[in-house]
């Protein structure tokens, strides 16, 4: 499956080029890898309901980061930012929980 | 569920019961309506490995960074903890030196002011100064008092006694030291050691963090205080003071140790050289 192969591959480019992330961009990252699992786990779930869309996902991913980032860049400038981020990742984190729940139910009928 | 309710909870209702993007549902009667051509599919299949490709780069970075974090943590600690010993051994070294230098100077001193009767006049004067602020190191009878941390609870698994909790009251505190050389002092010693830190007169004992220091030098537990004096009358003073029988209390309470012994000989090193910068003496002569 090309998906799987795509993401080992952006997992080994990943841990081999160990990319340095601009220190301006550091605080985005966990917030940015909660929002990218909540698009994998929204996007496997279509999969397995046979929804999915290429371009919702795409869109959802992006939207999803970008969106996030943006909420924690605000709450940083309003001095609010570590509670931003907790409301951020309370959201996509009760997302992440209901749709590896749904997948769950899909693999295992469970 | 009627409009109102729905809009009134809306929010909290769609975070926890629609998990799914909405949109998905949407593309899919978009894509019944108008079936997407080859090239479409063709882009979205690209651009759907393109995001996947960098959502794993992301997770892979995220964690290297997460799991180089800890450990870096650990390398300043330990750099530091370098840092201080080198320090440490520097002001040692700095110490004996200066301990070196102030010998050769004395003995320079003394050859200087030999043979003439005012020259070891002075010289007699300086040897009394130099013993009574403690410059020198000294020896003589006194008491060795001995002062530690009480060990904290045993490991359930190792058995092991740790040492004290920071907050326990089994850790020996700097005001504990303190009190201890002001009672030795009020006992009739002459000259105090802390842990081989000679107290001069402008010696302090005070706290920074967890640790004590004794002149800015660290010192650790068991604390060994050394007071030169007449040591029968000292420790029968000792024993009796205050101080001494909190101690005895503590050592029940909290399991502190401390023990006081009376030695024959026991020397005190010469303290660090006071610089009076601003201080003139009002006698006219010195």
């Amino acid at each position: 499956m090309i998906a799987a192969a795509a993401l080992i591959l952006g997992l080994v480019i990943g841990l081999v080029l160990q990319p340095t992330v601009p220190l301006a961009l550091q605080p985005y990252l966990p917030i940015a890898v909660v929002a990218a699992l909540d698009a994998v786990f929204g996007g496997l779930r279509a999969n397995l309901d046979g929804i999915f869309d290429d371009r919702v996902f795409v869109i959802s991913f992006v939207s999803n980061v970008l969106v996030a980032a943006m909420i924690v860049f605000l709450g940083d400038q309003l001095g609010v930012g570590g509670q931003l981020s907790t409301g951020v990742v309370v959201v996509l984190g009760i997302r992440i929980f209901g749709n590896v729940a749904a997948i769950r139910r899909h693999l295992f009928r469970a | 569920m009627e409009p109102q309710r729905r809009a009134a909870s809306g929010l909290l209702t769609e975070i926890l019961e629609q998990h799914l993007d909405p949109a998905y549902e949407v593309a899919v009667r978009r894509r019944e309506s108008d079936p997407p051509s080859p090239r479409e599919l063709r882009v979205g299949a690209l651009a759907r490995s393109l995001v996947v490709l960098v959502i794993g780069a992301l997770l892979s970075t995220a964690f290297t960074r997460a799991s180089a974090e800890a450990p870096e943590v650990a390398r300043t600690r330990t750099a530091l903890a370098a840092d201080a010993r080198e320090q440490a051994a520097l002001t040692d070294s700095l110490h004996r030196q200066a301990v070196l230098l102030r010998d050769r100077l004395s003995a320079e001193r003394a050859s200087a002011l030999a043979g003439s009767a005012a020259g070891d006049q002075a010289q007699a004067r300086l040897a009394r100064l130099e013993v009574a602020t403690g410059l020198v190191p000294l020896g003589g009878p006194g008491l060795v008092v001995t002062v530690g941390d009480a060990n904290g609870p045993p490991d359930p698994v190792t058995g092991d006694a740790p040492p004290s909790a920071p907050n326990d009251g089994g850790k020996v505190r700097d005001r504990d030291i303190a009190q201890i050389v002001n009672a030795l002092w009020a006992s009739g010693a002459e000259a105090i050691s802390v842990d081989g830190q000679r107290l001069s007169p402008t010696s302090t004992i005070r706290a920074a963090g967890e640790a004590i220091l004794v002149d800015f030098r660290p010192v650790s537990s068991p604390y060994e205080v050394r007071a030169i004096g007449h040591a029968s009358r000292m420790q029968a003073i000792f024993a009796d003071s205050a101080v001494a029988r909190a101690f005895a209390t503590f050592v029940q309470l909290y399991g502190i140790r401390f023990t006081v012994q009376r030695a024959s000989t026991i020397t005190v090193p010469g303290a660090a050289a006071t610089r009076l910068r601003f201080a003139v003496s009002q006698n006219g002569s010195r």
